[in-house]
């Protein structure tokens, strides 16, 4: 053989390993990628991203089940779930306090005015909240403790979080179960559960007095509600 | 077409015939200085630079005309001529010398003194091409600082120069029809292994055209007729490397 026939043959061997070279190259990348991907896949999703999109998502749900009721009350809907609920209980209370005062002849009054109000949105909304298909997916054969913090930290859903603080309510660890609480009233505040939950343990802790506030509180905001008024007998 | 013939104007040789004129102005400037009879010029560059072509192509275009008040010298080779630069030294007249010196970096520190010596008489031009290490010793020399006026530095050739160079090559040899097969990536891969240097160029093209006639011999099916495949400037390469088959 000739030494350039030779020199051929070295020279495609070598290209074929230049080739060979950068595919692996371009497989070691991309499988470093995916390895990448899969692994902020399986992480548990806890970020306050999250928790924001839910936020964001709750508002727009609101917002879009309320598109059907009349203007005033889309401002009042929008006012409610901005107002910083939990957060800020004690100015809360002290503007409830001050609201009292003022207003002990005509508390009875108020509420019936929103009445109707709230009677309309529960209507409304109920319909577009219950989504099958979701549920279904979501629920654990047994509702406990870490299966809700797991189901939680996937789509964080108020009926979760308000399980999670009764849950806790119930194992008698009162700072997280109000801290779940919260958490529920940030998603949906004008629903009874979180304030119930959020005084029952103020109750179990001896607060009576901020319990009987937080329950007025409520309905001075959004009106009569049944399950409120109970527990607000009892305090009495 | 013949690749046998056309590697041949790639050989590493000088012969003038084949100079490419790739700087005009370098080569009016250094006629410029000559004319003006100065003491000493100083040529210089990496091996394979061109040295030797430029120096060669302008004693040539020199010795050509009949009205010139100066006479010519040329020493290819001083340790090979030593006696011929002995001579300069004994020479006695009123005409003004014009002496070409290549391959300077062979001459002892003694002779380039005794040439900064004959310079000074104002007889002589002294020109001389060196490599790059050489021209920074004797620029070093305080005495020969302001001697020397002109300095000549050869750069290695930029891509477009390289192509200017090839094809100025072939066609100055009536080999058209090769210059067309050249593309714009053979001038790269020219470049990237030659980095520019005039006898490196030279080389790597003798030994693709070698190749290339090789294969146009044996299998022509593997020639193309319309381009100048890169394949064969990576293997002349790898054979000029010593890269073994």
């Amino acid at each position: 053989m000739h030494r350039y026939e030779k020199l051929e043959k070295l020279y495609y061997r070598k290209l074929y390993l230049k080739y060979l070279f950068i595919f692996f190259f371009v497989v070691i990348i991309l499988g470093v990628f995916f390895v990448f991907l899969n692994f902020e896949k399986k992480q548990p999703i806890k970020s306050n991203h999250v928790v924001k999109a839910a936020k964001e998502k709750n508002t727009t749900k609101n917002i879009e089940s309320n598109k059907t009721m009349s203007i005033p009350k889309i401002k009042e809907v929008k006012k409610l779930v901005l107002y910083p609920m939990f957060p800020d209980v004690d100015k809360l209370l002290k503007e409830t306090n001050i609201k009292q005062e003022k207003n002990t002849t005509n508390k009875v009054e108020k509420p019936k005015k929103q009445e109707p109000k709230i009677q309309a949105k529960t209507e409304e909304v109920k319909p577009q909240a219950k989504e099958p298909a979701l549920k279904i997916i979501v629920k654990p054969a047994k509702e406990t403790l870490s299966s809700l913090l797991y189901l939680y930290s996937k789509s964080p859903e108020y009926d979760i979080a308000i399980k999670i603080s009764k849950l806790y309510y119930q194992k008698k660890n009162f700072d997280k179960s109000i801290e779940w609480a919260k958490k529920a009233n940030k998603m949906a505040p004008e629903k009874y559960e979180s304030w119930y939950i959020f005084a029952q343990n103020l109750l179990a802790q001896n607060q009576k007095a901020k319990a009987k506030q937080v329950l007025i509180a409520y309905l001075n905001t959004y009106g009569n509600d049944k399950h409120i008024l109970k527990l607000l007998d009892k305090i009495k | 077409m013949n690749f046998k013939e056309v590697k041949k104007l790639f050989r590493d040789e000088i012969d003038i015939n084949l100079y490419v004129p790739l700087s005009q102005k370098l080569e009016i400037d250094l006629t410029y200085a000559i004319y003006e009879k100065e003491k000493m010029i100083l040529i210089f560059g990496e091996a394979g630079s061109g040295k030797s072509f430029l120096i060669k192509k302008i004693f040539l275009n020199l010795s050509e005309k009949d009205d010139n008040d100066f006479k010519l010298y040329f020493i290819a080779n001083p340790f090979e001529e030593e006696e011929v630069i002995d001579e300069l030294f004994l020479l006695e007249s009123e005409e003004h010398r014009v002496v070409f010196i290549d391959e300077a970096q062979t001459l002892s520190d003694e002779k380039i003194e005794r040439l900064r010596m004959l310079a000074d008489n104002k007889k002589y031009t002294i020109i001389l091409a060196t490599h790059e290490k050489e021209a920074k010793k004797i620029f070093a020399k305080k005495h020969f600082q302001s001697r020397i006026n002109y300095f000549i530095n050869l750069q290695p050739l930029k891509l477009d120069k390289i192509e200017l160079f090839i094809n100025s090559k072939l066609i100055q040899n009536n080999y058209h029809n090769i210059a067309s097969l050249f593309t714009k990536s053979n001038y790269k891969k020219i470049y990237k292994y030659t980095k520019g240097n005039l006898r490196e160029i030279n080389r790597l093209l003798y030994k693709t055209f070698d190749i290339i006639d090789y294969f146009q011999q044996n299998y022509p099916q593997k020639v193309s007729k319309h381009k100048i495949d890169n394949k064969y400037i990576e293997m002349a390469y790898m054979d000029l490397k010593g890269i073994d088959a």
